[in-house]
C-alpha cells in the first residue's frame, strides 16, 4: 500500500519532517521538501500523532470541523491554527472547507540554547540545565511595554499564572493575580503588550518552558509593570514593596540621555538608596554606541571647538534636537549656536535662556546649575513644520569655548536619539554612551555581546550577516560614566535572542523576526541582554537571598569570563568585568 | 508657532498648565512630610512617598517655583526601550 501525501497542493508536509528530529528549529514553511510517500514499510506510521500548522481564512471554522473529527486544536490567531491528529487523518484535514495551507511543525530547538550554552548553565550539547537554581522563591519584576498573559511563558505547568500582580501605569490600575486570571479569561486583557517588547523581555528573564525553550529563572514569580515610560521610579518602588519578604530583582530594558550620566539625577540616586540586600536592579546599557549622540573631551582654558549637528527628517513630524552639555561647576564654558541660515543664539548667563526664532525654526540655549551634576547647558532646536528645506536641517554649529578650565571636561548628549546627531569629529566618542538610569550606582548595567546569528521565522530561516560570535554588539552602549565609574558591570547575550512573542503586537507583524506558530520573536538589543542577566541574578538570589549590588559586583569580578574579545584587564568599557558565566557566578556568590 | 517637544518626538507646547512627573527631594532642613504637604497644597497629584528623601508626584509647571523653595524638583525623563 502506498499512501500519497501530496494529493492536495495546499499540503506542504514531508514525512520525515513530521516524524524525525531533523530540521530542528527551522520553520515549516521554509523547510518544505518534496512531499514524500508512505510506502508499505511505513504503514504503521499511519497512527502516529503529529501536529501541523493550518492557515485558514477563519481558523474558528476549521477548528470546529477538526474537533468534530476528534483532532486536537489550538487557535494561534484568527487565521492560524495548530491541529494535532493522526497521520492517517491528514488528507481529511486538508480537505476541510477553508483550509488554505497546512505545514508540519518541526521539532524545536532550545531557543535560548546558544545564549544558555554561552552562559554555561545549559550544556554545550543543549538540553539539561547545569545548575540547580531555577529562581524558586525569588520575585522577578519587569518594567516594560506590557505583557501578553495568554502566552504560556507566564504560566506554570498547571496553566496557572505565575504573575503575582501587575501595575498598569498607563491606566493607574493595579491587578492581583486572580483579577488577571479572570480578566484575561474574559478577554479584557489588562496590561496587554501592543509593542511586544515587554513580553519578550519577561520571557527571557523568567519565562516558563514553552515549545522547547524557557527563560533563565523559570520558577521565579513575576511582578509586572506596564510603564508609562516616565514613572519608572514608582514602578521599582512598587515592585520592591509588593515583593514583601521575598528577594526581588527588577529589570528595566529602557533608558534616556536627558541627564548628567553621572548617577546623580533624582531617579538614579533613588535607585542607589533603595537597592540593597535582596533588592537588586538591572538596567540595559543602551543601544547608542554608533549613533553619534555623544561628544566629549577635556579642554584647556581658551580652547575652542565647533561641533556640527545634523537633524533628521521625521515622518510627517517636524525635526528637532535637544542636546544637554555638562561640565564641572568650577569650569566656565560658553556655547553659542549658529543656524545654517546664519542666525546666532548666544550663550545666556546662569539660570537664563536665550532664544532665536524665524518662521521656520526656533532655537534656544539654556544655562543652569544642577544641584548634583554640575553646570548644564542645553541646546534645543525645533523646526516649525515637517516641510522645512533640507538645508535647514544640516549644519547647525555648536561653538564651544572653554573660558576657564579647572577640571576642563565637557560632555554632551542628544536627549533624543534618532532625531539628530553630531557630525563625526575628534570629540565625538563611542565611549560614555551608556544611557540613564544605567549610570546609577544602585543598578547593575548590562552590555550585549553576540551568541547567535541564525534564527527561524515566518519568512524562513534567517541569518544576520556580519556578526562575530563572542564580540561585543556594535550597538551596545559603552562606559565609563561621565564621572569615570566603571560601568557596564557585565555583558550578556543580546543578539538574535528568541523568546516569547506577544500576540497582535507590533513586533508580530515582522515576518522575518516572528514565528506565529511557535509564538516566538527574535530581536536584539541590550534590552535582551539585561533580562538575560536579570534571570541570572534571580538564580543568585535563590542561593543567597541577601545578595547586595556591591557583593554582586565583587562576584562578577571573580567569575565573569575575560577572553580574547574582552581582553584580560579587570574591566573593559564594552564588556564590564566580562561575560556572565552562570555556574562560576553561582559558585562565587 | 507650534513646537515639537524634541525629547519625546511629539508636539508639545508647554504652558503653566502642563503636568510634569517629578521626583521632589527636600532641601536641607525640610522634612519629607513638609514637602508632601506643600505638594498637596499646590494641587499635585499622585503624591507618593518613594523612599526617605524622595517623593514622587505629578505637578503643574506653574507650581514648580513654589515647590523649589523647599525641595529640588526634577522631572522624570521620558524613556525609550532598548
Amino acid at each position: 500500500m502506498t499512501e500519497q501525501f501530496n494529493l492536495d497542493p495546499r499540503l506542504s508536509i514531508s514525512l520525515s519532517h513530521l516524524l524525525e528530529d531533523s530540521n530542528m528549529g527551522r520553520h515549516p514553511a521554509a523547510s518544505v521538501r518534496a512531499v514524500g510517500t508512505m510506502g508499505d514499510g511505513q504503514a504503521h506510521l499511519a497512527e502516529e500523532q503529529v501536529t501541523v500548522v493550518v492557515e485558514a481564512e477563519r481558523s474558528d471554522d476549521v477548528a470546529r470541523q477538526a474537533e468534530q473529527e476528534g483532532m486536537g486544536t489550538e487557535r494561534l490567531s484568527s487565521s492560524i491554527l495548530a491541529v494535532t491528529l493522526r497521520l492517517s487523518q491528514l488528507r481529511r484535514l486538508v480537505a476541510m472547507k477553508g483550509v488554505e495551507r497546512a505545514s508540519a511543525q518541526p521539532k524545536k530547538e532550545y531557543y535560548l540554547e546558544s545564549a544558555s550554552q554561552e552562559m554555561e548553565f545549559v550544556s554545550a550539547a543543549g538540553g539539561a540545565r547545569q545548575v540547580v537554581e531555577d529562581g524558586a522563591g525569588v520575585v522577578v519584576a519587569i518594567v516594560d511595554s506590557g505583557f501578553d498573559l495568554s502566552h504560556p511563558t507566564f504560566r506554570d505547568a498547571a496553566g496557572n499564572l505565575r504573575v503575582d500582580a501587575l501595575l498598569d501605569q498607563t491606566t493607574n490600575t493595579e491587578y492581583t493575580r486572580q483579577q488577571l486570571e479572570t480578566a484575561w479569561a474574559g478577554g479584557a486583557n489588562p496590561g496587554a503588550d501592543l509593542v511586544g517588547h515587554g513580553t519578550h523581555v519577561a520571557s527571557i528573564a523568567a519565562g516558563s518552558a514553552h515549545q522547547g525553550w524557557e527563560g533563565v529563572a523559570p520558577k521565579a514569580r513575576f511582578l509586572l509593570v506596564k510603564t508609562d515610560m516616565r514613572r519608572t521610579a514608582q514602578a521599582i518602588v512598587w515592585a520592591f514593596n509588593r515583593a514583601g519578604a521575598k528577594p526581588c530583582v527588577a529589570n528595566m530594558s529602557l533608558g534616556h540621555h536627558g541627564g548628567g550620566h553621572d548617577g546623580q539625577d533624582s531617579e538614579e540616586r533613588l535607585y542607589t538608596s533603595i537597592a540593597g540586600p535582596g533588592r537588586l536592579i538591572v538596567v540595559a546599557a543602551g543601544n547608542e554606541r554608533e549613533q553619534l549622540i555623544h561628544l566629549g573631551g577635556r579642554f584647556s582654558s581658551g580652547q575652542t571647538h565647533t561641533a556640527v549637528v545634523d537633524l533628521q527628517r521625521q515622518n510627517g513630524e517636524p525635526a528637532g534636537a535637544l542636546i544637554h552639555f555638562w561640565c564641572a561647576p568650577t569650569d566656565d564654558f560658553s556655547i553659542n549656536l549658529l543656524s545654517p541660515d546664519g542666525q546666532t543664539v548666544a550663550m545666556p548667563t546662569l539660570n537664563n535662556t536665550t532664544r532665536n526664532s524665524t518662521s521656520r525654526w526656533d532655537a534656544s540655549v539654556s544655562f543652569r546649575r544642577h544641584p548634583y551634576s554640575g553646570h548644564q547647558i542645553t541646546v534645543e532646536i525645533s523646526m516649525a513644520n515637517a516641510s522645512v528645506p533640507p538645508g535647514l536641517l544640516r549644519g547647525w554649529e555648536v561653538r564651544i569655548v572653554c573660558q576657564n578650565a579647572v577640571v576642563g571636561r565637557l560632555d554632551g548628549w542628544f536627549g533624543n536619539s534618532r532625531y539628530g546627531n553630531f557630525r563625526q569629529d575628534s570629540l565625538v566618542e563611542k565611549a560614555r554612551t551608556l544611557g540613564m538610569p544605567a549610570t546609577s550606582d544602585g543598578v547593575i548595567t548590562v552590555a550585549s555581546h553576540v551568541s547567535k546569528e541564525r534564527w527561524a521565522s515566518d519568512a524562513g530561516p534567517q541569518t544576520k550577516a556580519g556578526l562575530v560570535l563572542g564580540r561585543s554588539s556594535s550597538f551596545s552602549g559603552m562606559g565609563p560614566t561621565r564621572d569615570g565609574r566603571q560601568k557596564p558591570e557585565v555583558s550578556a547575550p543580546g543578539e538574535m535572542i528568541t523568546a516569547a512573542l506577544a500576540s497582535g503586537s507590533e513586533y508580530g507583524s515582522d515576518a522575518e523576526r516572528s514565528n506565529a506558530f511557535l509564538r516566538s520573536l527574535t530581536i536584539e538589543g541590550t534590552s535582551m541582554a539585561s533580562p538575560m542577566f536579570c534571570g541570572v541574578v534571580a538564580l543568585a538570589l535563590q542561593k543567597r537571598p541577601g545578595l547586595t549590588p556591591a557583593l554582586l559586583r565583587t562576584v562578577l569580578q571573580q567569575s565573569a569570563l575575560r577572553d580574547g574579545h574582552t581582553g584580560l584587564g579587570n574591566w573593559d568599557p564594552q564588556y564590564g568585568y566580562g561575560k556572565v558565566r552562570v555556574p562560576a557566578l553561582l559558585a562565587a556568590v | 508657532m507650534k513646537l515639537k517637544h524634541p525629547q519625546i518626538g511629539k508636539e508639545e507646547a508647554r504652558t503653566d498648565q502642563t503636568w510634569l512627573e517629578v521626583i521632589a527631594e527636600p532641601k536641607a532642613g525640610n522634612s519629607d512630610a513638609a514637602v508632601m504637604s506643600l505638594l498637596a497644597s499646590c494641587g499635585a497629584e499622585r503624591i507618593e512617598y518613594l523612599a526617605p528623601g524622595f517623593i514622587g508626584a505629578r505637578i503643574s509647571v506653574s507650581s514648580k517655583p513654589e515647590l523649589e523653595l523647599l525641595a529640588n524638583v526634577e522631572e522624570q525623563a521620558e524613556k525609550r526601550f532598548r
